[in-house]
């Protein structure tokens, strides 16, 4: 029996498939029944759709259909390797449904970030609080009818947290207390029993500690606000949102292509994969197979990112831990990889290279010598930081045993990537669900026990050598051959790529060969925007052709002008990459027009912080710092 | 007793004395990194070996605002976070300067909406701006040579 079977002869009417054009699995759920959905597909059905990888919203107010908004849950197998969407429509008089909090952690976040900016309510939700937004903030900033620039003032300054909310706060934990002293983990049980007999009728207090947001200790802007019991963290309570610079509200305003750069700036230590990751999305929305040569490029330079990404994340852990020569050797490593990124990207850090249909420019001839010569340099810097850190009395007394995760716990949060690798759960996008050309390459994931620092230090130390074979793999099989998809969605061979004008060679642009354009359109502008979703007609014709036909000149202009340009036909999609920290997944939504409808990013940092309490409690509090290193949170893909 | 008053208080002096102790502190800056965003990472490799702003005696940061002399902000501050910002900038001591890193904190760059704050001069007063998003390592170090050629000019407070 299908899953489609299952789930109709349990629940008929309240579970009804939805035809999906890019042929993700989807199902529209009557509100209600959500919870018992969910549960039905976590534990019971076959195959069990066991792991929340993400929980949004949209709204459908400019799209014109009833009910305005839809709650989504993106479920996954772990067992199987596939993904399900599940769609709850909410009306804008009643919005509420019920919270999927007792199945998954994770979801106590997510829902939050839902309540914050929808506004829609989710009933037996243990703590709806604000998330990304400040408590003063009025209205919901994700809502179509929220002017995307409409400021409200700013706040004065106050007290993280006053007096009155530490001790609702103290009220809270102390409801907890019942539960945990019969079910809590062994440290509070303990804890709570030693209290019991020291107590008679003076009674303690514990410590409360604000950590960040800005805090010399820890890269990346948050606040924690530990309960200490000595030395030893009690509990701890995340505040996020300090860098949410509406990534997702800004999607909505821009064009489908001009997304890129807001991309770059999610994870800005490894931009290239967010770029990959929301190329592939808008691209299974339009339909299109981007060409041999581009899949591969795009696995080198992900690949490329990927060490960036685990570079600076080691090498910030150890600075913080006081290793002040492995954070040189490595940034000296990161700096060969930027020179050779920009070599080809023509940026260092923020560089928006792929492109809808491709990437915006062809390797240099010597870049595969280059591109060796720099691993070379990587994999020195590796031994060497190998050689300090790995054995080193210090570090290794920080790093073993604290901030330790168990397997449940983590796919309990959502975990993804490193972290939970290094848990022992075999999941990795790359080998679960081969994307671009992954599956042509032999590579290992490592795979720690622990599930402790030391674990994660050693996994991405790890995934840096595998990343360096896939790249000397990928440059040995780079294939020949045409690098962009044009309109209509045929290939563009590479030397007509060579963009002449840019180089200052425009002498050549006279001899070039003018393309006879099918989008030319004028006057008629209006009937092609009806057939245009048809015609892939995404990528931007070379500059040679732009300056001297006015062929293409009108291509050019019709791909950047408002209105016109890449419109995929109305639908969604999921689709996810291996990000450095683990799944990164953009759901995208479009209505037909120039413009993203919606564009969700599945940041795994997210689920990474929601559980982060779960690693520091019972910890000490120098722990908290080592800790949050291997977490490598990337605030930028945190607030988005 | 202030350092005017163990050379007598004279002009003469003082003029001298604003000219060495600007020279002095152009090349003593202790920099406090509010660091929050992707330009963090041009910072890093700014102080790392490979540019070395150490070179320019701004090698070392303190992190507590009370022994800071020169606010860098660097990276967006969104409505959340601007008045941290605030608290941080007025918990440092006189005589104090502020750079903004990179085109979010000089204009909001191209974060045109509800949640950023659209420059940091409109919280803080602001001595250097360096533009780009984010600035190249060379960029930040012409920046710093104006914020020394700035410091080393400017009214010498003690």
């Amino acid at each position: 029996m299908t899953v489609k079977e299952q789930l109709i002869a349990r629940f008929g009417e309240d579970v009804t498939p939805e035809p999906s054009r890019v042929g993700d699995e989807v199902y529209i759920v009557n509100r209600n029944r959500i919870f018992e959905v969910c549960q039905y597909l976590k534990e019971s059905t076959n195959p069990k759709y066991d792991f929340l990888m993400d929980l949004t919203a949209v709204d459908y107010l400019h799209m014109g259909k009833k009910p305005r908004f839809a709650v989504v849950y993106q479920l996954y197998s772990m067992s199987t390797h596939r993904r399900l969407r599940l769609k709850a429509p909410v009306p804008e008089s009643d919005p509420i449904l019920p919270t999927v909090v007792p199945l998954w952690g994770v979801a106590n976040w997510f829902e939050r970030e839902v309540w914050d900016m929808f506004g829609i309510k989710f009933k037996g939700h243990p703590d709806l609080r604000r998330l990304l937004m400040y408590d003063e903030f009025k209205g919901h900033p994700l809502r179509k009818d929220y002017p995307y620039n409409k400021r409200q003032p700013l706040v004065k300054n106050t007290e993280p947290y006053e007096d009155k909310e530490i001790l609702q706060y103290l009220q809270r934990i102390k409801q907890d207390e019942a539960t945990q002293r019969d079910s809590g983990p062994e440290y509070l049980r303990d804890f709570l029993k030693r209290r019991e007999t020291f107590e008679g009728d003076r009674s303690t207090r514990s410590f409360l500690l604000n950590m960040g947001p800005s805090h010399p200790a820890m890269h990346g802007v948050i606040h924690i606000l530990l309960e200490l019991d000595g030395e030893y963290v009690r509990s701890a309570d995340l505040g996020i949102g300090y860098l949410h610079r509406a990534f997702e509200k800004e999607c909505e305003v821009v064009k489908w292509g001009q997304v890129f750069p807001y991309t770059d700036r999610l994870n800005y230590v490894s931009p290239l994969i967010n770029n990959v990751a929301y190329a592939q999305a808008v691209e299974k929305l339009l339909g299109i197979e981007i060409t041999e040569r581009a899949k591969y490029i795009r696995v080198i330079m992900s690949e490329l990112s990927r060490i960036t990404d685990h570079l600076t994340c080691i090498a910030a852990n150890a600075m913080e831990l006081g290793a002040m020569s492995a954070f040189l050797y490595f940034i000296e490593a990161r700096e060969e990889l930027y020179n050779l990124i920009e070599e080809i990207t023509g940026a260092r850090l923020t560089i928006s290279y792929v492109r809808i249909g491709g990437v915006k420019a062809d390797l240099t001839p010597d870049f595969p010598e280059r591109c060796t010569r720099v691993l070379q340099f990587v994999r020195e810097k590796l031994k060497e930081v190998h050689k300090l850190l790995t054995r080193n009395r210090i570090f290794y007394d920080r790093m073993v045993g604290t901030g330790v995760i168990d397997k449940e716990t983590a796919l309990h949060y959502g975990f993804t990537g490193p972290v939970l690798r290094s848990t022992g759960v075999e999941f990795d996008v790359r080998k679960a669900n081969p994307y671009l050309v992954y599956d042509e390459f032999d590579f290992d994931i490592p795979y720690g026990e622990n599930g402790d620092n030391y674990d994660r230090y050693l996994c991405r130390m790890e995934e840096i050598e595998q990343s360096c074979r896939i790249v000397e793999q990928a440059l040995a099989k780079l294939p020949g051959g045409p690098l962009n998809v044009d309109h209509e969605g045929k290939i563009i061979p590479a030397h007509v790529m060579a963009d002449y004008g840019k180089l200052g060679k425009t002498h050549e642009l006279l001899q070039m060969e003018a393309i006879t354009d099918p989008t030319l359109s004028g006057s008629n502008a209006e009937f092609y925007r009806k057939i245009y979703p048809n015609a892939k007609n995404v990528v931007l014709p070379p500059k040679e052709v732009t300056y001297s036909s006015i062929e293409g000149m009108m291509n050019h202009f019709m791909l950047v002008m408002e209105g016109v340009g890449i419109t995929p036909e109305p639908g969604e999609a999921y689709s996810a990459v291996e990000g450095a920290n683990g799944e990164l997944g953009f759901f995208v939504v479009s209505d037909g027009s120039d413009h993203a409808y919606r564009v969700r990013v599945r940041p795994p940092c997210f689920t990474l912080m929601s559980g982060f309490h779960k690693m520091i409690e019972g910890d000490q509090i120098a722990d908290v710092i080592a800790t949050f290193g291997t977490i490598n949170m990337i605030a930028g893909e945190l607030d988005r | 007793m202030g350092v005017k008053d163990i050379f007598g208080g004279e002009n003469f002096l003082t003029t001298r004395l604003d000219k060495a102790i600007g020279w002095a502190r152009k090349y003593s800056i202790f920099q406090y990194p509010f660091v929050t965003a992707c330009c963090g990472m041009e910072f890093m490799s700014t102080a790392a070996s490979h540019h070395d702003i150490d070179r320019f005696g701004a090698g070392l940061p303190r992190f507590s605002p009370r022994q800071a002399d020169v606010l860098m902000v660097v990276g967006t501050i969104n409505h959340k976070m601007a008045p941290i910002l605030r608290r941080v900038y007025e918990q440092m001591c006189e005589p104090k300067w502020v750079v903004a890193f990179g085109v979010c904190t000089c204009t909001g760059g191209f974060y045109d909406n509800y949640a950023v704050v659209q420059g940091i001069d409109t919280i803080i007063p602001v001595d250097v701006y360096i533009p780009g998003c984010p600035p190249r390592p060379e960029t930040v170090l012409n920046g710093l040579m104006l914020l020394q050629e700035k410091i080393e000019k400017g009214k010498q407070v003690y």
